[in-house]
């Protein structure tokens, strides 16, 4: 379920949590070379991950099967409300019924999730510098 | 006097009493009045069409001991009349031939009846003029006392006092039924607005969820393109070559898929029949997946009874679509174990094929397992997709199942998953091979 990759140390971590797998092998390609990546394809245990996993940056999609996103942002108020200000919540459907679920927490931001790697760099390079 | 008085009372009792109707209280009046005042006709009027018509609401006649009503008197006939009527209190006519009020009635009427003298009392109530109470004497004229006047004019009042309940009662009962109607309107018009809300919100849950699912591909595609600009490594180039190419195809087996929806709501899907083997349209499901799921877990079985002949003509397209959309959430809602894919011989269907969908995934609970193949429907209303894809999958493949003459449906697994189930005939029912 998950990848671990380039165990090169000083570089910074970042978390892809989306259930479409060509999506985290676009995010991956776009992002392998400058940070460790891992991955999961579903919200299932993602609110531990994120609290032990120390990540610079969780990319969390919201529709997801079983555990979708906003249940992921929900839970990990309630466990490590800290957290939540490096996870940044990048979905393909973008909507007020999306944004007014996560209005309240403090989350890094809410993106469109970008399909070109040179977005996708520039988009993480925004939380990233 | 005394008697006058006596008899008001009773008539007023009676009307009090509430016992009868006001046509039944206008025949006690208008016999009260021929007794008490020993005339030959007493009868009451109302005025109808905005004050132009008069008409008999009760008329005693003493000689023939009968009840008669509904005659009409015009304004344009009688205009001196009305004008009489409706200016005094009371027209006290001795001499009614030659009376200004009543003389118009002279001829025809008063000389055929014998009729010398006239009493005639305005009824009048809140509302303003509503009738006339009239007395009719035959025989020697005769001059009217001022008891006899005064005994009309209280006869005439409580006429109006009886029609003035009659119609605060009716009024009562049209308030209250169009009270009702009201509250029957006001809760229809409340179960339409929430009927229309409700489809409301399905239709844009079902357009969110469209456009993530025909989002996720197109992403894969313009994506991988993006990518095979810049990428130089052959391998991986390839790599991408067939990722866009898959993420087209699934982007196609939705388009169609929303597509044929409409078509079916239009009854205008055309299924397209062709020759093929089974296990051949099961193995292009799989291939067919959403590019990047692991089919690795996917265990095809065919029992040896289709192995041998799997030989069927139907849709292939859309059977495979079908089998796609089972695999596509079995593989999404049971990750980390085995899903089956099982052919055999049917079992409700004689003659026909039997596919089976088997995870080992949390199953459908028990109150979403109709509401899964409702167009629209996604389980909860959460971003949670509970039956994966737009909402769409589980209906349509239910409708092409049900067109192809067979059936589909959900079991839970003993031991815990689910099973998607459905039969098909082996010839597309209705078509010629």
């Amino acid at each position: 379920m998950s990848q671990t990759s380039n165990q090169e140390p000083g570089l910074r971590r970042i978390l892809i949590i989306d259930d479409d797998s060509v999506n985290r092998e676009i995010f991956r390609w776009a992002l392998d070379a400058d940070f460790e990546i891992d991955e999961m394809q579903n919200g299932v245990g993602a609110v531990a991950r994120i609290a032990d996993g120390d990540y610079d940056l969780v990319l969390l999609d919201i529709m997801m099967p079983i555990v979708d996103g906003v249940e992921v942002v929900r839970d990990l108020a309630g466990a490590d409300l800290a957290a939540l200000a490096r996870v940044l919540v990048v979905t393909a459907a973008l909507n007020t019924r999306v944004t007014d679920q996560l209005s309240n927490y403090p989350l890094a931001g809410i993106a469109a999730r970008p399909y070109d790697p040179v977005e996708i760099q520039s988009l993480v390079g925004q939380y990233l510098h | 006097m005394l008697r006058f008085n006596a008899e008001l009372d009773r008539l007023m009792q009676v009307r009090r009493n509430g016992a009868l109707s006001l046509a039944d209280f206008l025949q006690t009046v208008t016999s009260s009045i021929t007794r008490t005042l020993d005339v030959g006709r007493a009868s009451v009027w109302w005025l109808e069409d905005e004050g132009q018509t008069l008409r008999c609401a009760s008329l005693y006649e003493a000689e023939a001991d009968g009840f008669s009503s509904g005659h009409a008197l015009k304004a344009g006939e009688y205009p001196r009349y009305f004008e009489a009527f409706s200016r005094a209190r009371v027209i006290a006519a001795h001499d009614a031939p030659t009376d200004p009020g009543t003389r118009e009635f002279a001829t025809g009427y008063l000389d055929t009846l014998g009729i010398t003298s006239m009493l005639d009392a305005q009824i009048s109530n809140r509302e303003g003029l509503r009738g006339v109470v009239c007395c009719e004497h035959t025989g020697p004229p005769r001059r009217w006392t001022a008891e006899e006047i005064a005994f009309v004019g209280s006869v005439a009042d409580d006429a109006g006092r009886a029609l003035e309940l009659k119609e605060r009662g009716e009024l009562a009962e049209a308030l209250s039924q169009a009270n009702a109607e009201l509250r029957t309107a006001v809760e229809a018009a409340e179960a339409a607005r929430a009927e229309a809300e409700r489809a409301n919100r399905l239709q844009s849950q079902f357009l969110a969820n469209t456009s993530h699912e025909l989002r996720t591909p197109l992403n894969g595609v313009l994506g991988g393109l993006a990518i095979l600009r810049s990428e130089t490594r052959p391998e991986v180039r390839e790599h991408w070559f067939g990722l866009i190419e898959r993420s087209g195809r699934w982007l196609m087996g939705t388009v169609n898929s929303i597509l044929d929806m409409a078509a079916i709501e239009d009854g205008a899907l055309v299924l397209s029949p062709s020759r093929f083997e089974l296990a051949d349209a099961l193995a292009g499901a799989v291939a067919g997946l959403r590019p990047g799921e692991d089919t690795d877990r996917i265990q095809l079985e065919v029992e040896p009874d289709i192995a041998s002949d799997g030989s069927l003509y139907t849709d292939r397209d859309r059977l495979e679509r079908v089998v796609g959309n089972l695999l596509d959430n079995a593989v999404k809602f049971a990750p980390d174990s085995p899903i089956t894919l099982r052919a055999s011989a049917g079992l409700l269907m004689a003659g026909g094929v039997r596919i089976v969908v088997e995870d080992r995934g949390a199953g459908v609970p028990e109150d979403w397992r109709e509401a899964i193949f409702d167009r629209f429907r996604q389980g909860d209303g959460s971003t949670r997709r509970a039956h994966g894809g737009s909402g769409l999958g589980l209906a349509i493949s239910r409708e092409y199942i049900t067109r192809m003459g067979g059936q589909l449906a959900y079991a839970p697994r003993q031991g815990g998953g689910s099973v998607f189930w459905f039969e098909l005939p082996r010839e597309l029912p209705g078509s010629a091979p």
